[in-house]
């Protein structure tokens, strides 16, 4: 069978990618912007240890978001019925075997946040993130909270995610990546600068406009049920713990209450005026 | 009657602006805790039976003893079904 090579980016993450169908190959090229490796050894040295392969042909069509996660002795599985996730952390090796390009974005997901968690480089969330000023502001809910319709409402603010934010603690406090995991906008054709992390606001749907600020404490309790983590090895649950602990004594949080319109950014934009 | 302790893999609470949190590796969970609370929690790093606690909060709060039985005993089952503590011995 021949298989197609590509690198693909996700953030500060750069992986050696084989799959078997074309039409993936050209997905991965358009959503993570890397086209065939040249016989370079740059480009080779750069990339993550990781090594990805992803077969097309699996399963059957989605059915539900239930994970199962199972441990072997050498590998680390997640299951759904329209994709599989083999993770072999020792050898460096994921396969990733999908029914379609549905379960394959929601299989990249899956495996990415598991990827930084182990790494302890940052977190995957359930955010959109909309930069104003040169600094992101994440907006972080389950579905249907408003996230997408936040990040619609802002334009032509730049957009950072939708969905699923990148999110990476730093010394200082965070940095969010430019995230190719889009649902409804398609991500900008220029990939955007990462941008510093000003403040997390929890959304509430609401007839009024305002914000509070949460007790770190109260953030620390609310944050993790907004990672996008599914648990399978403690030491990686234990990062994602210690990276969310780390957002939250660094970055303010917020919970946003909203109307359907942009009168929350004046909201934002007040606070960041009086902290000024 | 029975001592307890914490659940295998368990550490000691994180404080942040005074109040406590316990994290749960296992099942990706946090549990806040009030200052009694985190307390108890120290406490149950070494097998702790229901009445030594309970003494040991008269000691510090200066609360009534069957007030301080009746908080234990609610902390320690509610502690169990979080799966943060678990019987010792």
């Amino acid at each position: 069978m021949r298989m197609h090579a590509a690198y693909i980016t996700i953030a500060a993450h750069t992986f050696r990618c084989r799959t078997d169908s074309r039409q993936v190959r050209e997905l991965l090229v358009r959503r993570f912007g890397r086209g065939a490796p040249e016989a370079d050894g740059a480009e080779e040295a750069a990339c993550e240890p990781m090594r990805l392969v992803i077969h097309t042909g699996y399963g059957e069509p989605f059915a539900g978001y239930d994970v199962a996660v199972r441990r072997s002795a050498r590998l680390v599985r997640y299951e759904r019925r329209d994709y599989r996730i083999s993770i072999d952390w020792t050898g460096g090796l994921t396969v990733i075997d999908v029914f379609d390009e549905f379960a394959l974005r929601h299989a990249l997901m899956n495996w990415y946040s598991a990827y930084i968690a182990a790494g302890a480089w940052g977190l995957l969330m359930h955010a959109s993130c909309v930069v104003e000023d040169a600094e992101a502001q994440l907006f972080a809910g389950p579905s249907g909270a408003g996230k997408s319709t936040v990040a619609r409402l802002s334009q032509p603010r730049p957009v950072l995610a939708d969905e699923a934010a990148i999110v990476q603690p730093t010394d200082g406090g965070a940095m969010v990546y430019d995230s190719p995991f889009r649902s409804e906008l398609e991500a900008p054709a220029v990939l955007q600068p990462p941008q510093r992390l000003g403040a997390i606001h929890l959304l509430r749907q609401s007839a009024e406009v305002r914000r509070e600020r949460l007790a770190r404490a109260a953030g620390m309790t609310e944050l993790p049920g907004k990672v996008f983590y599914w648990a399978a090895r403690p030491q990686d649950t234990a990062r994602v713990l210690a990276l969310t602990q780390q957002l939250v004594r660094r970055v303010p949080i917020y919970t946003l209450h909203f109307q359907k319109n942009d009168s929350f950014w004046e909201v934002i934009q007040d606070g960041r005026l009086h902290l000024a | 009657m029975g001592a307890y302790t914490w659940h295998e893999g368990l550490e000691e609470a994180v404080e942040l602006d005074d109040e406590w949190l316990v994290f749960h590796p296992g099942r990706f969970t946090v549990t806040k805790l009030n200052e009694s609370g985190g307390v108890c929690w120290d406490l149950l790093r070494q097998p702790q039976t229901p009445d030594h606690l309970a003494e040991e909060l008269v000691r510090l709060y200066a609360i009534d003893e069957r007030d301080a039985q009746a908080d234990v005993s609610l902390f320690l089952s509610h502690m169990l079904e979080l799966g943060l503590i678990r019987h010792a011995g």
